[in-house]
């Protein structure tokens, strides 16, 4: 579940926005990670406040990363107006959730088995199912759809050939009688 | 110990089989999840009444496409946000902006939290007020705040469910919460 913690406690009297923002670093902190240390004066315009308030919601989701995280909790615990902003989204999100959750509740049990039964009905007597391919599946359909394509291209060629063949023995037959004539050829072979 | 309960996967392929009380079974298991979701996305509870239904009914026709990839929970998850965001952009398109009448504030009032009218009307109220800016925000704001907040999900695993980069995710859920913190300043107690 959500990671919810409010920081109202220890927090300063005075507001601290035009101070000098600097991450301190504990040793075991400096020790727990490698990752780089944010500083106040990497962040866009050297204004802390304005780059805390962007990463304040990923901040209240736990989805800072740990250097992130430090920079922004080190600058809350000493700026009131951030970490009343932080509040503020803790707030909202427990208005959505107890919008969601607890003044919309659940259909009753009686309700809801009659939705199911409603779903039941709707279906059809058998499902629909599409054929699926897998991947191999897939690939053998291609190679054989490129095999079969190879195929019937051969075939069309070796008809192409005979017919021409078999175009040009006809009109051979029906010439009048030449030395070089294949029929004459093989009709004077003939006893 | 062996568990005696069917895996989603093996109710998916008894259902396929043509057990319709495989299916049955599923919807069982998820129909609370799927209706939250689709209250969540959709504006009252009749919408997510029917968007429940027709989710179902569209995962049984689609259920042949699911092919065990991946949880069945996360797949069904997808199928009801992306149904429900079609839907509330479909009704976004024909429905006029609707006013905050009388009715509709009685219409909101709790069973019986409190017996003080007078309280039980200013959580009314602010119950309207919250509901008339969740219908203000739109909709992919709307399925990720629910999403996150709901099913307490990653940002990585509504961009996956949602279909679109981290990023996107991150800024959906800023933009969503400076507005709605931005709106309901007066309801929240700072």
């Amino acid at each position: 579940m959500l990671n919810r913690h409010k920081v109202t406690e220890n927090l300063p009297t005075q507001a601290a926005d035009n101070a000098t923002f600097t991450v301190v670093v504990s040793p075991v902190m400096s020790s727990a990670s490698s990752v780089s240390i944010l500083e106040a004066d990497d962040v866009d315009g050297g204004d802390p406040c304005a780059y805390v308030r962007t990463q304040l919601s990923d901040y209240a989701d736990d989805e800072l990363n740990p250097s992130q995280a430090r920079f922004v909790e080190s600058h809350l615990s000493d700026c009131p107006k951030c970490a009343e902003m932080l509040n503020a989204i803790f707030q909202t999100d427990d208005l959505l959730l107890r919008e969601w959750r607890d003044d919309s509740p659940l259909p009753s049990s009686l309700q809801r088995n009659r939705a199911i039964d409603n779903i039941i009905d709707a279906l059809p007597p058998v499902p629909e199912t599409q054929p699926i391919f897998s991947s191999k599946r897939r690939h053998a359909r291609a190679r054989w759809m490129r095999f079969s394509t190879g195929i019937a291209g051969c075939a069309a060629f070796f008809a192409m050939l005979y017919s021409s063949y078999r175009l040009g023995y006809e009109h051979a037959l029906k010439r009048p009688y030449t030395a070089s004539s294949p029929s004459a050829l093989l009709s004077s072979e003939t006893p | 110990m062996m568990s005696l309960t069917p895996t989603d996967e093996k109710l998916v392929a008894r259902t396929l089989a043509g057990d319709r009380n495989a299916f049955r079974t599923l919807v069982d298991r998820y129909y609370n999840i799927v209706y939250r979701l689709c209250r969540s996305i959709v504006r009252n509870a009749e919408d997510a009444e029917d968007a429940t239904q027709e989710v179902f009914v569209r995962a049984h026709q689609a259920l042949g496409q699911y092919a065990g990839r991946g949880a069945f929970g996360a797949w069904l998850r997808r199928l009801t946000v992306n149904h429900c965001l079609n839907r509330v952009q479909s009704a976004q398109a024909k429905a006029s902006a609707r006013g905050c009448s009388l009715e509709l504030l009685a219409e909101t009032l709790p069973a019986s939290h409190s017996d003080d009218p007078e309280e039980r009307l200013l959580r009314a109220e602010e119950r309207n007020r919250i509901k008339t800016e969740l219908e203000f925000l739109p909709p992919q704001q709307r399925a990720a705040l629910a999403l996150r907040l709901l099913d307490g999900l990653s940002y990585e695993e509504i961009a996956d469910l949602m279909g679109v980069p981290v990023n996107s995710v991150r800024s959906w859920l800023h933009r969503g919460r400076a507005r709605l913190r931005e709106a309901l300043q007066e309801v929240i107690e700072c």
